[in-house]
């Protein structure tokens, strides 16, 4: 009985970690440029389509794609900040805000449709040799490929963290992020951190989505659910805090396959989604808010 | 109002007379089902504009009071309950549902309301399609009686209800306190307009029309998954048709939904995703760069004398 | 009753506290019907929250705010404007796509004593007068000048019928003539007997002015007293030291 539930609290972590990867991109495109992109999953699901599509064109492993998704989602990323969401960053905070989340609205539809007209409304899923491959340890399953993605996936947030904390540019991000008039007062090309740092956050996007690809199926309408999740994510984990967001991912995770367990599959996603309104009405402020 | 009338009374009571009569000279399937649908997203868009056009609250998750009125309506009639009651019903418990959610969710500010409102149409869609994974179908007895005719003046008594709450919200003390609301809530309140309030009372509106307008769909669709009517495309066509037409103005919902369908029909491909295509790639165009939309557009022209 | 004409206004044990920042710090004062108090101090001396106090656009931590005896110390901003306080904002804040006339008109259907459609109107277009601006009526608040917007602000204030009026930095950014005119303008809003409250750096002004000055220094009430003897004390003067145009005023 116990060996159920330690079960379901492995399935809940390893998928948790990609929660909070998902997330991640999010919370840092909020927390420089205070815009919210609606349409974080659908590049997400954007990633996810690079390592299949590279996965049947060439039979390359899911996790090396994932050197192919992020740089390719970065580029994603500037484009779309500067077709886009650049015209945004002169408006108040409040129309800011409102604006971006009208424009990924319409951007989510837009990446979804482009997806199913280049590949199908179906799922779609990467199948190398390994796939099957577990690790038993007493009762409890634990599937390698999942494995190796949730390693590979703090790897990923450990290098942001590093990029964050020991670059010129990465201090330019905080900088900017913690006090926008004042890193422009000290010099820092906001335009410049603005793009790279929607790139980047579209790049973590990308990675997620081609890591999301070893062990979840792919599809054009997947875009929405992974925003959720992201948003949930960020609600509970707060906002900045690298580690507290996979932390809450993680959470998440086993929250949902705990819930999934003693509800029925069905209602593991309405599960994490009460959680969600629960935090944001205990905190009317939220978690994002910046102190 | 310091803004001239676009459209001077008499000629809205003479369009009124001939969209009522419409139904007596025609039976013509496709021009019916045209007018049911372009007063159905009338109501629709016009039941989103009056929180988010008027109160300035982007409800990301009006689909879910749309399905919740279409559900209520359609399995309350189906179980032989007077139409009527049916509809007022599913209004009552899309404006209760309202309640609910606009509570505590217009305590937020910033992004939360539009992505609270997002993850509560999610919850209840998933709900919805696990409790009626069915495809509800009208039995034969239904089938054979079925006309439009009462279906287009349904949609047209709904297009009516919300043009006539979305002119009052234009012109009357709630009105202005809610153009209040919606310019600076801190103002508003300097003012003496009481902020939660005036958007509460906006939300559980658009919400009841909302349930009113799901319920005519509910009663014109032969067959359809519950789960359909609770879909975010029923929230994107609203804000679609909103921006189009132009937001916070009260002609903004019928000259969108007017050009929506026109296009729609123009563009007449036989893939729905190239549709979604262009609404969606139109939509952000129209938010970027023409954020008055149609009516903003006609006034320009009209100041400039043409 | 006479007490509450001497205590229309009571600020009583004030505090507030944002994160770990004290604010605001025990402040008490009082203010009499048809008085003007000026409350001055020097940057982040927590004038502006004091305000925002009393309007209620900020929740004490502790203590209370009075209007007439009656406690409001838990009513929302709407509530109190109701009851007769308004306020402006330092930093002008129209509501920037209605018009100037309608501006006004909302402060006046949802002020005190709530006027019908058409006496609001004409209230608000006689009010638009007073501040000087009749005639950009039908003008987007958002295509006004800065003082424009200043007057603006004054005359939405007014326009809920205040008893007590709370104005921040009323001068601030306006060149002297311009600071004349509205002082001129606060006299006569005296005048009708509406009471101020006025939170100003222009000390200047304030000596011209204020009937009693309210000094406050890192949150605490510091000294108070007429303008006259107040600014004059050592401890107000140590507390401007430093700021050359505070030490101007102070000479005169």
């Amino acid at each position: 009985m116990t060996s159920i539930h330690v079960q379901n609290a492995v399935f809940g972590l390893l998928i948790g970690g990609l929660y909070g990867l998902g997330a991640v991109g999010l919370s840092l495109v909020f927390g420089v440029l205070t815009m919210l992109n609606v349409a974080h999953g659908e590049l997400i699901m954007l990633g996810g389509y690079v390592s299949i599509w590279l996965f049947t064109l060439w039979r390359l492993d899911p996790f090396v794609s994932v050197l192919v998704a992020g740089p390719a989602l970065f580029i994603v990323g500037a484009g779309l900040f500067w077709v886009l969401f650049r015209r945004l960053i002169h408006f108040t905070e409040e129309h800011k805000i409102k604006n971006s989340i009208l424009i990924g609205f319409g951007l989510a539809l837009v990446l979804q449709t482009l997806a199913i007209l280049a590949w199908e409304a179906d799922e779609r899923a990467v199948t190398p040799s390994y796939a099957g491959e577990v690790l038993a340890l007493g009762g409890v399953v634990v599937p390698l490929s999942r494995l190796a993605a949730l390693v590979l996936a703090f790897v990923v947030l450990g290098g942001l963290h590093l990029f964050l904390t020991h670059t010129r540019q990465g201090t330019a991000i905080r900088a900017t992020a913690e006090d926008e008039q004042g890193a422009a007062l000290a010099g820092i090309p906001i335009g410049r951190v603005y793009l790279i740092a929607f790139g980047l956050g579209s790049a973590l996007a990308g990675v997620a989505g081609a890591l999301v690809s070893v062990s979840e199926a792919i599809s054009p309408a997947i875009g929405l659910h992974w925003t959720l999740k992201a948003l949930i994510v960020i609600v509970l984990g707060g906002m900045g805090n690298i580690f507290g967001t996979f932390v809450a991912g993680v959470f998440l995770g086993v929250v949902e396959s705990m819930s999934g367990f003693l509800f029925g599959n069905a209602y593991r996603e309405v599960v994490g989604l009460a959680i969600f309104l629960i935090v944001l009405s205990a905190r009317p402020q939220g978690l994002f808010a910046r102190s | 109002m310091t803004v001239p009338r676009l459209v001077p009374p008499a000629l809205i009571a003479c369009g009124v007379v001939v969209l009522g009569a419409v139904p007596l000279f025609t039976s013509s399937r496709s021009l019916l089902t045209w007018g049911f649908l372009i007063l159905l997203y009338i109501a629709l868009a016009q039941s989103w504009n009056l929180l988010g056009g008027f109160g300035g609250q982007v409800n990301l998750g009006h689909a879910a009071f749309f399905g919740l009125g279409a559900l209520v309506t359609r399995m309350l009639w189906l179980k032989g309950v007077p139409l009527v009651l049916a509809l007022l019903a599913g209004t009552a418990g899309a404006s209760l549902a309202g309640l609910i959610v606009g509570a505590p969710s217009l305590r937020l500010h910033g992004p939360y309301f539009a992505i609270g409102t997002l993850a509560v149409a999610e919850i209840l869609r998933i709900t919805a399609g696990n409790v009626f994974p069915e495809v509800s179908t009208l039995p034969a007895r239904a089938l054979a009686g079925y006309h439009l005719a009462p279906r287009y003046y349904l949609a047209l008594g709904a297009a009516l209800l919300t043009m006539l709450a979305a002119w009052r919200f234009g012109r009357s003390r709630f009105g202005y306190g809610l153009a209040a609301v919606r310019e600076d809530e801190a103002v508003a309140e300097a003012s003496g307009v009481h902020a939660f309030r005036h958007k509460l009372l906006a939300f559980v509106v658009s919400s009841a029309l909302a349930g009113l307008t799901g319920g005519v769909f509910g009663f014109y669709h032969v067959s359809f998954y519950p789960q359909f009517a609770f879909s975010p495309l029923w929230t994107f066509d609203a804000l679609l048709i909103t921006f189009l037409g132009g937001v916070g103005a009260l002609w903004g919902p019928p000259l969108g939904a007017a050009f929506f369908l026109m296009l729609r029909e123009a563009l007449a491909f036989r893939l729905l995703e190239v549709h979604v295509l262009i609404f969606g790639i139109l939509f952000i165009i129209i938010v970027l760069a023409f954020p008055g939309g149609l009516v903003e557009g006609w006034r320009t022209l009209a100041r400039r004398g043409y | 009753m006479s007490g509450d004409r001497q205590r229309l206004l009571a600020a009583e044990g004030l505090t507030k506290t944002f994160g770990g920042l004290r604010a605001v710090i025990d402040v008490s004062f009082t203010v009499a019907e048809g008085e003007i108090l000026g409350l001055v101090g020097p940057n982040g001396s927590g004038k502006t929250t004091v305000l925002n106090l009393i309007a209620g656009a900020l929740r004490t931590d502790a203590g209370r705010v009075r209007l007439a005896g009656r406690d409001i110390t838990r009513l929302p901003p709407s509530t109190r404007t109701r009851l007769g306080i308004a306020r402006t904002f330092q930093l002008v804040r129209p509501l920037r796509n209605l018009s100037a006339a309608d501006n006004v008109l909302v402060a006046r259907l949802y002020g005190r004593d709530r006027a019908d459609f058409s006496a609001a109107r004409s209230d608000s277009l006689r009010l638009l007068d007073l501040v000087g601006l009749r005639g950009k009526a039908q003008m987007l608040a958002t295509r006004l000048t800065l003082t424009e917007r200043k007057r603006l602000e004054i005359a939405r204030a007014l326009a809920t019928q205040p008893i007590v009026l709370l104005l921040d930095e009323p001068l601030s950014g306006l060149n002297p003539t311009e600071v004349d005119t509205a002082l001129s303008l606060l006299r006569t809003i005296r005048k009708v007997g509406i009471t101020l409250v006025i939170v100003e750096h222009n000390v200047r002004a304030v000596r011209a002015l204020c009937d009693r000055v309210v000094v406050l220094n890192s949150g605490r009430r510091v000294v108070e007293g007429t303008p006259g003897e107040a600014l004059s004390r050592p401890e107000v003067i140590e507390v401007y030291l430093g700021t050359r145009s505070a030490r101007a005023g102070f000479d005169a």
